[in-house]
């Protein structure tokens, strides 16, 4: 049975020059500390994969900090970045992915006020409302780039100038897990002082990341010890997995728009073969074109899922991060966050490509979705 | 001093009161402490058969605290403990051991007593006798000693047997009684993904139940997670019986030619007969005498009085329900103790659940559950074919 993996947004498949740097690094194994000329080729990795996350979102190279992945990266942006005497206020939103949403729960026991502004139906920010949230002081502002689940795109250049021009101290992050690497970013033009960003994402390995901080942007870190990082991530570096993710960003960068349209392709085709079923309502209008988030009526999602990955297409149900969360409903909080019904948030599936997907593979598995959604719409389950 | 030696005693329960049929069970008990001291790399070791007790000995050094839990955790063993073994049956041999024994266990100041039994009836001392010399020696040796004969602080037990015996009641580990692994005969027990099935697996496994496991799959009703839930648990249970055998049966179409045939509120007690016909023919397959449920009376619609009777017919086998009686705390609380809870409250839905209707009958009436199911068409048919695609895993 033909494999077709349609879940890159859990998790993408390694890059084959991702492979090859983390497999140099196994021979060339020193600890970059180390003062001996093997520590300085493995500290001459890390640098050059620096210099590549750096280029991919136009930043500096002192300005990317690689942690353990976009989790870590996320939690160091929110519990380093927001300090009480640049206001109490926080603002966020509903529809964040949990290693935002539950650090924020945090936030509040320590004392934050922290503010989930509302989205559209279609899942974005009205400007105008963020511009009212920021008249208390707020020392951060927490956004998504791409939504995890939905696609979503924020316009985070048009937020980034509104924060910067009502409010120049507060400190703006970005979680840019899923966007990375495929929707072009440009730190300064967008006025991004931290920004969050996963190697697993882009075909790099899992367990590494990386946080960018505008220079001139103080953050407090989480971990002490070393001094590895500039002193804000102590640790002996993962440098097999720094040294991918810098060759799977040196492999994407280039290729970014190219990849964006056949993305672009990939999505119209399935989405245009499975319309003669009925039932389908694609969620999140002006979404990225690596993901398809959509309800399918009548169905439960995990088990259209287990369906379908019976048949070799990996597909998931709302979010993979979130399935192993204990929750008897099994409703999207972000779908909800976008006001949209119970009955639709319940039933969404995502489907997320990566650039590697053949047209072939989503014709195939629009095929096997729609033998699948028909076949378990056929059987009476009560639900 | 190289005629004593420090040896495991250790003592069942319930065995010892069988009839002519004792040795059978023993064997079977001797079987099981051989496969776990040998499973668990415990050296040189030779187990002698005493009157109700099992003594290991050990050519050479052994790290009791290590071996401990793998003699402890066998059905059918009560206690086990670290004892000493006297070759010399002299009352000087005993004397100078016990008094070892007891600098070395009993701080002082402390009551003691001393209790001795005689198996031997050839010894030319009575009980009485040699406790009463035995302690007198170890009051005139040992200073901080008083006696006290009903609640003293500390017990020295000497048993006089084919060899004499020295060892206290405070060093006893507890075992989980029961009987023999096995040597009740096979049954099947319907595993589910929850808390009591598992419970009811250990409970009949510890009357001496050989288990063979069935597992009623659904895909994609119920996910590959679901399956790994069950399997992960009946590797948990082949802790306690040694093995098992978790028989995977293919679900799906029965399941939902019983949904289309049935009204909403009797699914749930249409599919656990269709389980229990499948687990009695499995059973007949596999030459077990029973079937085994988690059921606890009252928790949910299926087991209620009403539901249970309502299973009448659906096997010709008997069915043990060890938790028919058991509140779920209980449950939880043995769960807890053997280690399944926390596999069992992963958060993947077994297919009962994917199932349930919103009101599902309390009180089901037979007659109509039997008529409902006659009209389910070829569901024999399909209950065959899903035996024979049955996977069979072992442990």
């Amino acid at each position: 049975m033909h494999k077709i993996y349609l879940d890159a947004a859990a998790t993408a498949p390694p890059l084959d020059a991702a492979r090859t740097a983390a497999a140099k690094v196994m021979d060339n194994f020193g600890n970059p500390s180390s003062l001996h000329a093997m520590g300085l080729d493995a500290e001459r990795e890390i640098e050059t994969a620096r210099a590549a996350v750096a280029r991919a979102i136009g930043g500096k190279n002192g300005e990317i900090y690689f942690t353990s992945g976009g989790t870590e990266a996320n939690n160091m942006a929110i519990f380093g970045g927001a300090k009480i005497h640049n206001g109490a206020r926080v603002i966020t939103t509903a529809a964040e992915h949990p290693s935002v949403a539950e650090p924020m729960k945090e936030m509040v026991q320590r004392g934050f006020e922290v503010l989930h502004l509302e989205l559209t139906q279609d899942g974005l920010i009205d400007p105008s409302v963020l511009a009212k949230a920021l008249a208390v002081s707020t020392c951060l502002v927490s956004i998504h780039h791409v939504n995890n689940e939905t696609g979503v795109a924020q316009n985070i250049a048009v937020l980034g100038k509104i924060i910067k021009d009502t409010s120049p101290r507060t400190v703006f992050h970005v979680d840019a897990v899923q966007s990375f690497c495929k929707t072009p970013i440009d730190v300064g033009a967008m006025n991004i002082d931290l920004l969050s960003l996963s190697a697993h994402k882009i075909g790099g390995l899992k367990g590494c990341g990386a946080l960018f901080v505008r220079e001139k942007v103080h953050i407090r870190p989480m971990f002490f010890g070393g001094g590895q990082e500039g002193n804000m991530r102590c640790g002996t570096e993962n440098v097999p997995g720094i040294a991918a993710l810098g060759a799977a960003a040196g492999h994407r960068i280039p290729n970014l728009q190219a990849n964006h349209t056949h993305a672009a392709r990939l999505k119209e085709l399935f989405i245009g073969l499975i319309n003669p079923l009925d039932g389908i309502e694609i969620n999140g209008e002006n979404a990225s074109p690596y993901i398809i988030n959509m309800s399918v009526d009548g169905i439960r999602p995990e088990v259209l899922l287990n369906a379908m990955s019976a048949c070799g297409v990996y597909i998931s149900a709302g979010a993979a991060c979130s399935s192993n969360k204990r929750q008897r409903d099994d409703e999207s909080a972000v779908l909800r966050a976008y006001g949209l019904s119970r009955k639709r948030a319940e039933t969404a599936v995502r489907i997320s490509f990566s650039p590697e997907n053949t047209t072939e593979e989503a014709e195939i598995a629009a095929e096997i979705f729609m033998d699948c959604v028909k076949k378990l719409r056929g059987n009476k389950v009560i639900k | 001093m190289s005629c004593v030696q420090e040896v495991l005693i250790i003592k069942y329960g319930e065995i010892a009161l069988r009839g002519k049929n004792r040795h059978i069970y023993e064997n079977m008990l001797l079987d099981s402490i051989r496969k776990n001291l040998a499973q668990a790399q415990c050296g040189d070791f030779y187990v002698r058969k005493e009157q109700g007790r099992f003594v290991v000995e050990w050519n050479g050094e052994v790290e009791f605290a290590r071996i401990m839990p793998h003699i402890t955790c066998i059905f059918g063993i009560t206690s086990a403990c670290i004892g000493i073994k006297l070759a010399d049956q002299s009352m000087e041999a005993i004397q100078a051991a016990a008094l070892a024994y007891a600098r070395q266990h009993c701080p002082t100041p402390a009551t003691f007593k001393v209790d001795t039994r005689r198996a031997n009836k050839q010894y030319p001392l009575r009980s009485d006798e040699i406790s009463a010399q035995v302690g007198g020696f170890l009051l005139d040796n040992m200073e901080g000693l008083k006696v006290n004969l009903s609640a003293p602080d500390f017990t020295l037990k000497i048993e006089i047997r084919s060899f004499a015996y020295i060892y206290s009641p405070k060093s006893e580990v507890k075992g989980p009684g029961g009987l023999p692994p096995g040597s009740a005969g096979k049954g099947v027990l319907l595993l589910s993904g929850g808390i009591d099935s598992p419970v009811a697996g250990y409970l009949a496994a510890k009357r001496g139940i050989d288990l063979v496991a069935a597992y009623f799959h659904s895909p994609p009703y119920t996910s590959e997670r679901a399956k790994e839930k069950v399997i992960d648990l009946a590797r948990r249970l082949s802790h306690f019986t040694g093995k098992i055998r978790l028989i995977v049966i293919p679900f799906t179409d029965i399941q939902l030619k019983l949904v289309e045939r049935t009204p909403p509120e009797k699914i749930t007690i249409l599919l656990k007969r269709a389980m229990l016909r499948i687990s009695g023919q499995i059973a007949q397959q596999e030459k077990a005498l029973a079937l085994i449920t988690g059921d606890s009376v009252g928790q949910v619609a299926s087991q209620t009085l009403h539901s249970l009777y309502a299973m009448t017919g659906a096997t010709e086998m008997p069915i043990i329900r060890p938790l028919a009686c058991f509140d779920k705390h209980e449950i939880v609380t043995i769960a807890q103790n053997i280690d399944t809870f926390p596999i069992s409250i992963r958060p993947y839905d077994d297919c009962c659940t994917l199932f349930l209707p919103k009101h599902p009958e309390t009180k089901p009436k037979l007659s109509i559950i039997q008529s409902v199911e006659g009209n389910v068409d070829n569901l024999g048919e399909l209950i065959e074919q899903a035996i024979a695609d049955a996977e069979v895993i072992e442990f």
